[in-house]
């Protein structure tokens, strides 16, 4: 039968769990791309990097000349961007996260491990905010009136001051990477993302800022009125980075108990090779197996989706909910598999997706018995 | 009577997750941007097809590190030639095409028929972790006949089968990225599947 063998070839597609692109690949991309367009080449220009060094050579010997700051700007095609000046220096607005535009708040426990990097927690921290809007997410960290930003880059750390003559720059290392400061009236920076682009990116605060590579991260400190301020928060980050640990917040579920029975170990009547394999998880009426995937996909409505298998030992459907475990609600879908589809027992696929990154606690319900399993929400790693 | 129609496709989306093609008018201002230079565009554009473009190649090279290889090469030589590219085109099937074509030129020597099967059998390819519980139980008896019988499809049949099923391209998608006629994609995928009943009907 034509349909039926159209089915089986879908299901047998769904069956072929190819991995996720490797992370990164769509960075390693960018910075293999040629430093003009398309259109006015044909051919792999230099690397990235070069580029990269090029415009910092500009930096150090240029940005002091005002004049010379257009000619930089032609240079990042960013020739349009409006120079914003502030004349003096501004309060700290009432409800930073909004005002300053830092994205969502999330609980500090779980700033950490928001973003698709690991940020540096330093001492004194209030609230912390996870942006979208550089890839791999941008951390932002509140310490009395001082803002912290870190955000994932692949190079030297690439700020340039927008601003007239009273702009005072410094390049200098910070924890043992290069880094520049701000110093005189606080405009626009330009920077570097992870994927090679430079942007324009407003300065939040009023106050002197100090960027610095740390790592694979770029970190960037707002707010401070001397550089003597600005490096000993900096110290601080260098040496609070074991401070918090990865599970912190979070008891990620382990897996335990026996495999499920053989009536679990079958799809749709053909038997489940193996049973022997580690990290099952159940409570004698429904498994699933452990560690879940940290592979993400953000959904058209903004959710963080993942794929999940259930084993199911009884008759019925699998329903399931959940919840981060910390801080505000968040929205949830589950679209699990009928059994009309998968057989009365045994494997079950389902796709979960999920409000916001962070640490949450699911519920899945079979046959009148719950198994609550405790996971973390990665940002989206694919489109 | 083909009944692929949206319900299965939509399904197969969701669940091999991966984004629906379609060329709506933010990918439409992205491939705009992008042609006229715009590398965060061009980024946002492959974010979004990244995963179909990796698996294509994936399903081609059988290799982790191969498939990443071509995938790059692919997005970096649809950069250059986005100058020529339409931009109402559908970009997704277009990465698809360049990847599948720079799969096919890393499978040199290679056994033509060896991939379906050596991923339904779970065995390691290249970096690849050991199979999970859910790629053991969808790896069935029945879904290895169907795979195994598959693989024995020659290469013209394979890639039409793929496209439709494996990778939810829709008829003018699997034109575009197989570079045949939409008319041919219908013919072939008719002929396909009746080579593959055969194959199926010669198994059992």
């Amino acid at each position: 039968m034509s349909a039926d063998l159209e089915q089986r070839l879908v299901a047998l597609g769904i069956a072929l769990d190819t991995p996720a692109p490797p992370e990164g690949m769509i960075s390693a991309v960018i910075a293999r791309l040629p430093a003009r367009g398309p259109a006015r080449t044909r051919r792999i220009l230099r690397p990235l990097a070069i580029a990269f060094a090029t415009l910092l050579l500009l930096a150090g010997v240029a940005m002091a000349l005002p004049t010379s700051r257009h000619a930089i700007l032609r240079v990042l095609g960013l020739r349009g961007v409006a120079i914003e000046r502030v004349p003096r220096l501004p309060p700290l607005p009432p409800g930073p996260g909004a005002r300053l535009g830092l994205g969502e708040r999330i609980p500090l426990s779980e700033a950490r491990h928001a973003a698709a990097f690991t940020a540096v927690i330093p001492p004194g921290v209030t609230a912390a905010y996870l942006e979208h809007d550089l890839p791999g997410g941008r951390i932002s960290l509140l310490a009395g009136r001082l803002l912290i930003m870190e955000f994932r880059g692949t190079g030297v750390p690439f700020a340039f001051k927008l601003a007239g003559p009273g702009t005072h720059i410094k390049m200098l290392r910070v924890n043992g990477g290069p880094g520049v400061y701000l110093s005189g009236a606080p405009h626009q920076l330009l920077v570097q993302t992870s994927n090679g682009e430079v942007v324009a990116d407003h300065v939040r605060l009023a106050g002197n800022v100090l960027v610095w590579q740390q790592g694979p991260v770029t970190v960037r400190i707002e707010g401070t009125h001397s550089l003597g301020q600005a490096l000993a928060v900096a110290h601080s980050m260098s040496t609070s980075t074991s401070v918090t640990t990865a599970s912190a917040g979070c008891p990620i579920t382990k897996p335990k108990g026996p495999p499920p029975p053989a009536n679990a170990l079958q799809n749709g009547g053909t038997p489940i090779a193996k049973g022997s394999q580690p990290g099952w998880y159940g409570n004698g009426a429904l498994w699933t197996n452990l560690p879940w995937s940290t592979q993400f996909i953000r959904t058209p409505s903004g959710l963080l989706s993942t794929k999940i298998p259930w084993f199911r030992a009884r008759m019925g459907r699998i329903t399931v909910d959940a919840r981060p475990l910390h801080g505000r609600p968040a929205r949830f879908t589950a679209d699990v598999g009928e059994p009309a589809s998968y057989g009365r027992t045994g494997f079950s696929p389902s796709i979960l997706a999920f409000g916001r990154t962070g640490c949450w606690v699911v519920h899945a319900h079979l046959a009148g018995k719950a198994l609550d399993i405790v996971f973390r929400v990665y940002p989206a790693t694919t489109g | 009577m083909l009944v692929t129609g949206s319900v299965m496709d939509d399904a197969s989306a969701r669940m091999s997750g991966l984004s629906t093609g379609g060329t709506d008018l933010d990918e439409r201002r992205l491939i705009a941007a992008a042609k006229a230079g715009d590398r965060q565009a061009y980024s946002q554009l492959l974010e979004r097809h990244q995963a179909i473009a990796f698996r294509a190649a994936y399903f081609i090279t059988g290799s982790l590190a191969d498939a990443e290889d071509a995938t790059q090469d692919a997005c970096v030589k649809a950069w250059l030639a986005l100058g020529r590219f339409r931009a109402d085109a559908p970009f997704r099937p277009w990465l698809v095409r360049i990847a599948l074509n720079e799969a096919r030129n890393r499978r040199r020597g290679a056994a033509r028929r060896a991939w379906l099967a050596l991923r339904l059998t779970g065995e390691p390819q290249g970096t690849q972790a050991a199979a999970s519980a859910e790629s053991e139980a969808l790896a069935g008896e029945e879904r290895a006949l169907l795979a195994a019988a598959v693989g024995r499809l020659r290469e013209d049949d394979q890639l039409v089968i793929a496209a439709r099923y494996f990778l939810s391209l829709s008829e003018s998608e699997t034109a575009v990225a197989l570079s045949i006629r939409r008319g041919t994609v219908k013919s072939r995928l008719s002929r396909a599947l009746d080579r593959l009943r055969s194959e199926l009907g010669d198994a059992r």
